[in-house]
């Protein structure tokens, strides 16, 4: 079979990028005169933003993936964001200090970090898998720790760093039973792997086990249930731009490397061993949005709150993968979990990103706010930002009108479609047992009066940040069509080359457990090539 | 002009002038923003008197005045509105009442003028979208939208308890309207697998509503029934509206309390689209409506807040108006129609009134007020006006649709169709003798006997602190008396609405007669409308097994 992650080194030109840039910054932060570490983080927006041209001028056919395209272009946009909202960031570690040396380092991890996450979706060997998914995590660890003079975020920093540090053992542990099961770590000889053991209905345990610690592993990274208490704690501590920045880089990257692991496994599961996956995540789906959300709603600590959310975003996204990927390429919107994940990893980052950047600007040069009471009333004085952050709050609700609606519509309809209805509920209860807390904070903004006099920001990047996505979460939510074709491709990508997955038609089964199985293709006959079939509603097909 | 263009223009006109009253530089009063709003709001109301001219009542049933146009072609989402005499009525209702509600708050506002104003003409729009969307998920959008301007009039503008009133709102309504959501989403996906097409316009949800068993029926009819219900509100789920309405101020109690969302959500989405649903299980809400109309009659006895008493008397009303609507015979949901429409009315000009008394003695509660016709006798003729015409006197709007939705309910479940009779029709009337019994005790108490005014330092506004309240200016006159007009107008002459109605609500009534559209894949709504009123192709099993037997 061949190899179908194309790994060319035109198609690694924005990751590339974005390390050369990483490196000017680091040195540009090493400089003595003042002007020219300010240069620092300017390399920085360029290089992201070069970035993004390359990757908008990738050949998708010879050079990259559709996914490998769209999740490039998702962290540079992302990147930009995250850029601006932690400009004043070096100022903010430690007001005092006059000798600002760590400047460029802070912005070289950062880059360091998204190209780990760009590069992700383009790999095709497990080594690659392992590495990217380091690439994205060691420089957050190092941001968690420096990002802030203060005893809580070297707390956080040793927190996260151990049990990163754990969840990657794990984590490679797996890949070594995958190893073992194939004889390869190229991603072609593995799928190739499950094929053959998929044709007498039988994958060995050791390759499921594999998949399962790797999921475990990852876990970690998108902080889902049973590896999600770090979270509070990091995101509390850190750094509030560096918070921004976890809830997006180490999620993006681990929700990439669950899809391409899913994907070598041809998303086939049955019988005893393989049904295990899909029953894991739909576990660790429900869990993760409940526990997350239950947990935010007795929060009073913004980013403590921000933490659980995530968490439960996590979990929504998870409740999309199980709906599995689209039957054929294009199949249309409705069966497709794997688009819906996608859509949904870009509408929460958009919408988190932009209510953390909000909330940096108000809470000024002292990292000051962090308590829901601080931003009491800040609306009167503040009003465009209050409003950014409103607008994005309102998308993480799920209000109609912005791309968080669209985000829940999308996974609703992928898990009904797919027979997952008990899913599919839970993921409407536990949207509106967030609207709770969600609200608590636009609450507190407008209709509070405030009680505490509130610090803010001199520069308006963060500001300009908040904005920005604002504008972005209704643009997409009004007008989604260009999204929703970017995210259609990269998803059929998922399932386009995928080891055999031909549509013969949708075959009555017999059970309706809504699960993934397997059915000899009737077309095909003797073919081994076999039919994914995603039972629908049993009812329906009367 | 393109008439088909009056709906979006009406929309477009309203969010402009949101953000005009937004972009407006602040004043320390709120008159000229204010006007401001007030004259944007007129432009619906030219926009919808033309609209009523050129509405071709005959075929009421369809939907007229249509715009469609592509907007999520991935989804199927289309941007299409029109207006069938249903949605007309209530958009007129909409656009009558709101310019009011505008008159009526200037210069009442007392902080953040422009705020105030951008949200009651964001709560327009989003009112006039829900009432003319023909896509279901256009008309989701729209119905949550209403949430958030309700939420900021509620928490920012309030009462004492606003906090509390806002979060109890929206956290209710919202999650109430996920389960809408979900239900509408599985319907459209049903309607994806069994007709090919991915599609929320209503023909297809209703064609793929009626498609599914009992079972599925009535699981999807509980989802709509949740976010509706709480919505209306119907008695387990009610408990939100007291706080919320007696806490908002009083324009927003008047949007609150007029705008029927819930029941209209009922009878355009869960009646047609769930037949055998609606059938299994109208006894069961029969019931519920039942208690509705009785006990918040009984509550609304013994309130002391004025808001409160017009909130359970609400409750009370729409419960006959739910209770009319399961009937499922003409007359039953004509009179619930009607019930939308005329109290709508009158409880507007009940709630801009109680808002009046309060702004004279900066109480509500019916203790501290009594005799208060010597005072203020021209507001003390609304009242009566109002209250009478609310307790269903013959002559005023208020009778006609009680008296509909009460003989709809009475005959169903003979030859007319339904399944209720006389014992839910009974009890329901009981509900409307308390309801006269109890506005008529309000107005005793508040308008008639000895005149006693609340002591003087209680009153907010210091400045006027040593002269009596003055009766109605001119601006308040100019607010209720088209209100009165009309009441008198639809109370004498109901056959305008009557008319008007029947077709529509035949549709309503027997959906699988109306099932339509075969091979027809990708029709505008309007043109899957016409189809499904003219040719009768598919019948649907209900009527097939009937016809077996």
């Amino acid at each position: 079979m061949a190899d179908y992650v194309n790994t060319s080194l035109p198609g690694l030109l924005p990751e590339i990028i974005l390390l050369c840039a990483a490196a000017v910054a680091l040195l540009l932060g090493l400089a003595r005169r003042d002007v020219l570490r300010r240069l620092a983080q300017w390399a920085a927006v360029i290089g992201v933003g070069a970035a993004f041209v390359a990757a908008l001028s990738n050949d998708v056919e010879r050079h990259t993936t559709a996914l490998g395209t769209f999740m490039t272009l998702l962290t540079c946009g992302i990147g930009i964001l995250l850029l601006f909202s932690a400009w004043e960031m070096p100022f903010a570690m430690d007001p005092a200090q006059t000798d600002r040396h760590y400047r460029g380092e802070f912005f070289a991890m950062l880059l360091c970090s998204l190209a780990g996450v760009s590069m992700m979706a383009k790999v095709n060997n497990l080594i690659w898998l392992f590495l990217a998914l380091e690439l994205v995590s060691i420089p957050t660890y190092i941001v968690v720790a420096t990002g802030r003079g203060q005893s809580e975020a070297q707390e956080a920093g040793i927190k996260y760093f151990f049990l990163g540090a754990l969840s990657a053992a794990i984590y490679l542990f797996g890949l070594s039973y995958l190893y073992g099961f194939s004889g390869s770590t190229r991603f072609s000889a593995i799928a190739a792997a499950f094929q053959a053991g998929i044709s007498p209905h039988q994958v060995p345990w050791m390759a499921i086990i594999g998949v399962l610690l790797v999921l475990l592993g990852i876990s970690y990274k998108i902080a889902a249930v049973p590896l999600h208490f770090y979270a509070a704690d990091v995101y509390q501590g850190a750094a509030t731009p560096v918070t921004a920045f976890l809830s997006f880089a180490p999620k993006a990257a681990g929700f990439v490397a669950i899809l391409l692991l899913l994907r070598l496994t041809g998303w086939h599961f049955t019988g005893e061993p393989g049904s295990t996956i899909p029953a894991l995540l739909t576990v660790m789906a429900v869990l993760t949005m409940t526990i997350g959300n239950v947990l935010a709603l007795l929060q009073r600590n913004i980013k403590r709150m921000f933490a659980f959310s995530s968490i439960a975003h996590s979990g929504y996204i998870l409740a999309a993968l199980v709906a599995g990927p689209a039957l054929v390429a294009g199949g249309g919107w409705a069966h497709d979990g794997v688009a819906a994940a996608l859509f949904y990893l870009a509408a929460y980052s958009l919408m988190t990103v932009g209510a953390f950047a909000a909330l940096i600007y108000m809470q000024g040069k002292a990292d000051g706010a962090e308590d829901i009471d601080d931003i009491a009333g800040i609306s009167s004085e503040h009003p465009l930002t209050a409003a950014c952050m409103a607008i994005c709050l309102l998308s993480l609700i799920g209000m109609p009108g912005t791309i968080g609606f669209l985000g829940k519509l999308f996974i609703v309809q992928a898990d009904l479609s797919t027979g997952h209805w008990i899913l599919a509920v839970l993921v409407v209860v536990n949207a509106a047992i967030a609207a709770a807390y969600y609200l608590r904070i636009i609450a507190a903004m407008y209709v509070r009066e405030p009680w505490s006099p509130s610090h803010v920001r001199t520069t308006l990047a963060p500001r300009f940040a908040a904005a920005l996505c604002a504008a972005l979460v209704i643009g997409f939510g009004l007008a989604p069509s260009r999204l929703l074709s970017d995210v259609g491709h990269a998803a059929d990508f998922m399932v386009g080359n995928s080891a055999a997955v031909h549509l013969t038609g949708i075959k009555k089964a017999g059970s309706g457990s809504g699960v993934w199985s397997l059915q000899p293709s009737p077309v095909l006959g003797r073919n081994p090539a076999l039919v994914a079939v995603r039972m629908p509603s049993p009812s329906i097909r009367r | 002009m393109n008439s088909n263009l009056l709906i979006p223009l009406m929309l477009l006109a309203t969010m402009i002038g949101a953000l005009l009253v937004l972009a407006l530089p602040r004043r320390d009063n709120d008159r000229a923003v204010g006007m401001l709003a007030f004259f944007v709001s007129l432009v619906p109301l030219v926009l919808g008197v033309l609209m009523a001219a050129h509405f071709n009542y005959e075929d009421g049933g369809q939907w007229q005045e249509v715009f469609d146009a592509a907007w999520i072609p991935q989804l199927g989402i289309r941007f299409s509105v029109g207006v069938d005499s249903i949605s007309l009525w209530l958009t007129l209702l909409t656009v009558v009442v709101t310019p009011l509600c505008i008159l009526d708050a200037v210069g009442k506002v007392r902080h953040r003028h422009n705020e105030f104003y951008f949200w009651m003409l964001l709560m327009y729009f989003g009112l006039i979208g829900m009432f003319c969307a023909t896509d279901v998920m256009l008309f989701y959008l729209f119905f949550e939208f209403t949430l958030i301007p309700m939420f900021f009039m509620i928490g920012i503008w309030g009462g004492v308890e606003r906090r509390r009133a806002a979060g109890k709102f929206f956290l209710y309504a919202f999650t109430g309207s996920v389960f809408v959501l979900a239900s509408l989403i599985y319907l459209a996906w049903v309607h994806d697998a069994k007709f090919g097409t991915v599609s929320f316009s209503l023909s297809a949800l209703y064609q793929a509503g009626q498609s599914l068993s009992l079972g599925q029926q009535c699981l999807v009819f509980a989802g709509l029934l949740i976010g509706f219900a709480i919505k209306v509100p119907l008695f387990p789920l009610h408990t939100w509206l007291p706080l919320a309405l007696s806490e908002s101020p009083t324009p927003a109690a008047v949007m609150m309390a007029t705008f029927k969302l819930g029941a209209y959500g009922l009878i355009r989405f869960a009646l047609p689209m769930l037949p055998l649903a609606v059938e299994r299980l109208t006894p069961l809400l029969a019931v519920l409506c039942i208690i509705s109309i009785l006990y918040a009659a009984l509550v609304s006895w013994v309130q002391k807040d004025m808001k409160k008493l017009i909130a359970y008397s609400l409750v009370s009303h729409l419960g006959l108006c739910v209770l009319a609507m399961l009937a499922l015979t003409t007359t039953g949901l004509t009179g619930s129609v009607m019930i939308m429409i005329n109290q709508g009315l009158t409880v507007a000009a009940l709630l801009l009134i109680i808002g009046m008394i309060q702004q004279r003695y900066g109480t509500r509660n019916l203790k501290d007020v009594s005799g208060l016709f010597l005072r203020l006798p021209a507001l003390g003729f609304f009242v009566g006006f109002f209250v009478i015409a609310t307790v269903a006197v013959p002559g005023l709007n208020g009778f006609i649709s009680e008296l509909l939705s009460l003989v709809g309910t009475y005959v169903s479940g003979s030859s007319h169709g339904g399944e209720l009779g006389p014992r839910y029709a009974i009890p329901a009337a009981l509900g409307m003798i308390f309801g006269a019994l109890y506005m008529l005790y309000w107005l005793g108490k508040v308008f008639f006997g000895p005149l006693e005014e609340p002591a003087r330092e209680s009153t907010a506004g210091s400045a006027h602190v040593a002269a009596p309240p003055q009766d109605l200016n001119f601006r308040e006159w100019l607010v209720l008396t088209p209100l009165a007009v009309l009441v008198l107008i639809l109370g004498l002459y109901p056959n305008l609405l009557l008319r008007s109605l029947d077709p529509a609500v035949q549709v309503i009534r027997a959906p699988d007669v109306a099932v339509e559209k075969v091979g027809s894949v990708g029709h505008s709504p309007a043109m899957a409308w016409s189809i499904h009123h003219k040719v009768l192709v598919v019948r649907s099993p209900r009527v097939v097994a009937a016809s077996m037997r």
